[in-house]
C-alpha cells in the first residue's frame, strides 16, 4: 500500500473513526484503525465488536493495499504534522508516515487480524434523511438507560410503521418519546432496539443533508452515506410496552415559560440532596412555588407565574430529569401535565400538535 | 456559632458483657469475656467486649483471644450474641429518642444527642442526663455513662471520665479548665505517631497543649492538624450531631474462622451478608447509592471496591450481583481469604424514593423482600431462606 493524502483529510478521517476505538481491549488489533487503500481513496475503518464506523477520503493511491495501525499514535502524529501532503507506505505490518521532513514508522498488525464487520444486506434498504433521524435521535437517545440491571432499557427503541417512525428510550424514571410521519419506500415494519452509542455516530458522522441508506439483518443494523457508513450490533427484545405507562388521564395542565421553569429549578438544584436531586414543585392557581430542604446542607425557595387553574398540587421531581427533558424542547413554553403527586408527569412543547412527549415519574415526598 | 449546644455522649457500660451478666445472673462478678472460642488458647478470633472484672487481667476488646486466654484461663468465655445485642441496643435508642430526635448513634452501644432545644420540656443536660440513666437501669437492667458538654468532644471525654454508671457535665465556659490536667491521649483523633511526637515536645496534658500558640502547633503538625489542636485542646469543636439520617454507611464483615482459598465458599458468605446488609437497610428504611465490596487476605492485605448505581438499593437482587462482580474484580486468586465484607453508603431514606415507570418489574423484588421481612419478624428468622443457603441453615 502506498498513498498520499493532505493532512486535514487525514485528519478529519481519524477523527471520525476513532471516536469507536474502546480505550481498553483484551483483543489489540481492536486498538487499531484499519486502512485500505484502493483506486482513488482510502478507506478508514474502527470498531469495537459492537459498532463499527468507516469512512472513505480521497488520496492519490500509488499501490492499492491494507494495514492497520495504532489509532492513537496515529491520531496524535496526524495531529503533530505540519499541513502538507502525507505520505503513507505499508511494508507488511508496518507503515511509514512521511510529511515534509518529519519521518515516522509505526508498528501494525496484519490486516486479517482486523475483525470482519457484520453482513448487512442492502438490497433489502430503505433511505431516510440524515436531518430527521438525527433529530429522532437528539431529542430521545439522552433518556436511555446506563444500569446493568435492565440491559434492554440500554438501547432506544427503533419502531418502523407504515405511516410513522418513533424513537423512545427510557431508564425507567423518565421517558422520552418522539414520532414523525414519515412513510419511506421501502422500510420494514419493526421494532429495532438500537445501542445509543451508535445513534450518537450516526448523530455525529453525518451532515444534515445526506440522504441515509439504512439496512437491517438479523442481529444488526446499518446506515451508509456515499462515503461514510454505520454499522451496529442490535440489542434483543422485547422492549417493555412503553404506550402502556404513558398517562391518558392527566387531569391538571400546566402551561409555563420553559426558559422561567428551567433556570428556576436549576437554581434550586444547587441545594438539592447529590443523592436524590429532589425539588419540590408546588402548583397552585397562577403559579408553581419550588421549594428545597436538604438535612445537613440548607433550603431554597422560588416562585414562577404559570398558567394553571387546578387544584393544588404538591409533587416531588429529580431536578436533573425535568432539566433533561426540558433541552429539547423547541417552544417559548412547555406545557405539564400531573394526576396526583405518586403518578408520572408529562411534558411537551406547548405549540400545536407535538410529536415530542416526554413522561418523569416523580419523587416520593414523605419522609 | 455563638449560641452555646448541649450534647450528651451516652456509653454503655461494659454493654455485650453486662448484657450476658443480666441474662445469666450466675456470671455476675466473674471475669466475662464475649468473643470467638478460645479453644484452649489456640483459638483465632478476637475479644469483642470485656466486663469490668476481665479488664483487670488486661482484656481488652480487640485483643487475639487466645492472648485474652492466656491472661485469664479461668475466665468465663461466651460467644456474642449480635442480634440479641442489636435488639437492646434498638431498645436503648428508643429510649434516647425520647429525648430528642437528634440522636447519632456511634456504634451499637455509644450516641450522641443534641438536646439544646429539649431544655424546656426536659430540663437542662444534667437533668437529662440523669433521666436517661435511669430509665435505662429500670428498663434494661443496665448502666450507662453520660458526658455532657457543649460540644461533641468534650461530651464524649466525660462520659469516660466517671465510669462505670458514671455523670460529668463540663459547663459551658469551663471548658479550657476541664481540659488542662487531662492526659493528652484523650486527644481526638491523635494516634501512636501523633502521640509520640506530642510527648517528645513535651505535651503531655491538654494544659501543655494549650500553652502553646497556634503557630508552633501548625510548626509541629502542619496546618490541618495544628491548628485543629489548637481548637480542639480549648474544647472548640464545631462537629454537628447527626442524626441516623445522615448515617453514612451500613455494612457487614465476617473475619473466617480459617484462612479459605475456595472462592465458592467465600462468595457463599457474601451472598449472605448481602441479604443481612439489605434487610438491616430495610429495617431502616434506608437504601444505598455506593456497594462496597471488602477483601482481606491472609498476611492482612486487604482492598475494598466500589460502585456508585444509579439509583438507591435496598433488596438483595439490588445489591448481590454487584457485590459479587467487585469481589471477583477485587480477588486474586491463589491467595487465601481472611475476611470478606459488604457495605452501602450514600444512604437515602427510602420514603424519598424515585418512583418507577415500570413499577412491576422494579418494584417486585422489593415487595417480596418486604413481605420476606414480615414472615421473619412474626415466625422466626429460619421462616423463609434462599434455596442457595437451604442446606446450611
Amino acid at each position: 500500500m502506498k498513498l498520499s493524502i493532505t493532512r486535514e483529510k487525514l485528519q478529519k478521517g481519524l477523527g471520525a473513526v476513532s471516536a469507536t476505538i474502546p480505550a481498553r481491549t483484551t483483543l489489540p488489533v481492536l486498538s487499531n484503525i484499519l486502512l485500505r487503500a484502493d483506486g482513488d481513496s482510502v478507506q478508514l475503518c474502527g470498531t469495537d465488536l459492537d459498532i463499527s464506523v468507516q469512512v472513505t477520503i480521497d488520496a492519490e493511491v500509488e499501490t492499492a493495499g491494507a494495514v492497520t495501525v495504532p489509532a492513537k499514535k496515529f491520531s496524535e502524529i496526524t495531529r503533530e504534522l505540519e499541513d502538507a501532503p502525507v505520505h503513507l507506505t505499508a511494508d507488511q505490518d508496518q507503515i511509514r508516515i512521511e510529511c515534509g521532513r518529519s519521518k515516522f514508522k509505526l508498528y501494525g498488525l496484519p490486516e486479517g487480524e482486523f475483525p470482519t464487520f457484520p453482513e448487512v444486506d442492502f438490497s433489502e434498504s430503505w433511505k431516510m434523511s440524515a436531518e430527521a433521524l438525527q433529530e429522532l435521535i437528539s431529542h430521545t437517545s439522552f433518556a436511555a438507560s446506563t444500569e446493568e440491571s435492565r440491559p434492554i432499557l440500554n438501547g432506544v427503541l427503533w419502531q418502523l410503521r407504515p405511516e410513522s417512525t418513533t424513537m423512545v428510550a427510557t431508564n425507567g424514571h423518565r421517558l422520552a418519546l418522539m414520532t414523525k410521519d414519515l412513510h419511506e419506500a421501502g422500510a420494514p415494519e419493526a421494532d429495532l432496539i438500537v445501542p445509543p452509542k451508535a445513534l450518537g455516530q450516526v448523530e455525529r458522522l453525518f451532515d444534515g443533508e445526506e440522504q441515509l441508506e439504512i439496512a437491517r439483518s438479523a442481529n444488526h443494523l446499518a446506515f451508509r452515506s456515499e462515503r461514510r457508513a454505520v454499522f451496529t450490533r442490535l440489542i434483543e427484545g422485547p422492549y417493555p410496552n412503553f404506550d402502556q405507562v404513558i398517562p391518558k388521564d392527566n387531569d391538571k395542565q400546566v402551561v409555563a415559560n420553559r426558559a422561567g421553569l428551567e433556570s428556576a429549578i436549576r437554581r434550586m438544584a444547587v441545594v438539592a440532596s447529590d443523592q436524590t436531586h429532589r425539588v419540590r414543585l408546588l402548583f397552585e392557581p397562577g403559579a408553581v412555588k419550588f421549594r428545597v430542604q436538604t438535612p445537613d446542607l440548607g433550603e431554597a425557595e422560588d416562585e414562577l407565574a404559570v398558567d394553571y387553574d387546578g387544584e393544588s398540587l404538591e409533587i416531588g421531581f429529580n431536578a436533573n430529569y425535568l432539566l433533561e427533558v426540558m433541552r429539547y424542547m423547541s417552544d417559548d413554553d412547555v406545557k405539564l401535565s400531573f394526576k396526583a403527586p405518586e403518578r408520572a408527569a408529562t411534558l411537551e412543547p406547548a405549540e400545536g400538535d407535538s410529536d415530542y412527549l416526554c413522561l418523569v415519574m416523580p419523587l416520593r415526598l414523605l419522609d | 456559632m455563638n449560641v452555646s449546644r448541649t450534647i450528651l455522649h451516652v456509653d454503655m457500660d461494659a454493654f455485650y458483657a453486662a448484657i450476658e451478666v443480666r441474662e445469666n445472673p450466675d456470671l455476675a462478678g466473674r471475669p466475662v469475656v464475649v468473643g470467638s472460642d478460645p479453644k484452649g488458647g489456640r483459638g483465632r478470633g478476637v475479644v469483642a467486649a470485656a466486663g469490668y472484672e476481665a479488664r483487670q487481667y488486661g482484656i481488652r476488646s480487640a485483643m487475639p483471644i487466645s492472648e485474652a486466654y492466656r491472661r485469664c484461663p479461668h475466665a468465663a468465655f461466651v460467644r456474642p450474641r449480635g442480634i440479641l445485642y442489636a435488639e437492646v441496643s434498638g431498645r436503648i435508642l428508643e429510649i434516647l429518642h425520647r429525648y430528642t430526635d437528634v440522636v447519632e448513634p456511634l456504634s451499637i452501644d455509644e450516641a450522641f444527642l443534641d438536646v439544646t432545644a429539649s431544655a424546656a420540656l426536659f430540663g437542662d443536660g444534667r437533668a437529662i442526663a440523669r433521666s436517661i440513666k435511669s430509665e435505662i437501669r429500670r428498663e434494661e437492667s443496665l448502666s450507662a455513662s453520660v458526658g455532657v458538654a457543649p460540644v461533641k468532644f468534650l461530651a464524649k471525654i466525660a462520659s469516660d471520665l466517671e465510669k462505670p454508671d458514671g455523670l460529668v457535665v463540663v459547663d459551658p465556659g469551663s471548658e479550657v479548665e476541664f481540659l488542662a490536667p487531662l492526659a493528652i491521649g484523650r486527644l481526638w483523633g491523635a494516634g501512636p505517631k501523633t502521640l509520640e511526637r506530642l510527648y517528645a515536645v513535651g505535651i503531655r496534658t491538654f494544659g501543655d497543649m494549650q500553652a502553646r500558640d497556634r503557630e508552633q502547633l501548625v510548626r509541629l503538625f502542619g496546618e490541618a492538624a495544628g491548628a485543629r489542636f489548637h481548637r480542639l485542646c480549648r474544647g472548640e469543636d464545631e462537629r454537628a450531631v447527626r442524626s441516623e439520617r445522615a448515617r453514612k454507611s451500613l455494612g457487614k464483615e465476617i473475619t473466617f474462622d480459617a484462612d479459605v482459598m475456595d472462592r465458592r465458599a467465600v462468595e457463599r458468605t457474601l451472598f449472605r451478608l448481602c441479604e443481612q446488609v439489605a434487610a438491616a437497610l430495610r429495617r431502616r428504611d434506608l437504601a444505598g447509592m455506593t456497594v462496597m465490596v471488602k477483601l482481606r487476605w491472609e498476611g492482612f492485605e486487604t482492598v475494598t471496591r466500589q460502585v456508585t448505581l444509579p439509583r438507591p438499593v435496598n433488596t438483595f437482587e439490588g445489591i448481590w450481583p454487584v457485590a459479587v462482580r467487585l469481589l471477583r474484580d477485587a480477588d486474586r486468586k491463589g491467595r487465601r481469604v481472611r475476611l470478606v465484607g459488604v457495605s452501602l453508603s450514600g444512604l437515602v431514606s427510602e420514603g424519598r424514593g424515585q418512583l418507577s415507570l415500570f413499577e412491576a418489574a422494579d418494584g417486585g423484588d422489593r415487595q417480596v423482600a418486604r413481605a420476606v421481612d414480615a414472615l421473619k419478624k412474626r415466625f422466626g428468622r429460619g421462616a423463609v431462606t434462599r434455596a442457595e443457603l437451604l442446606d446450611e441453615e
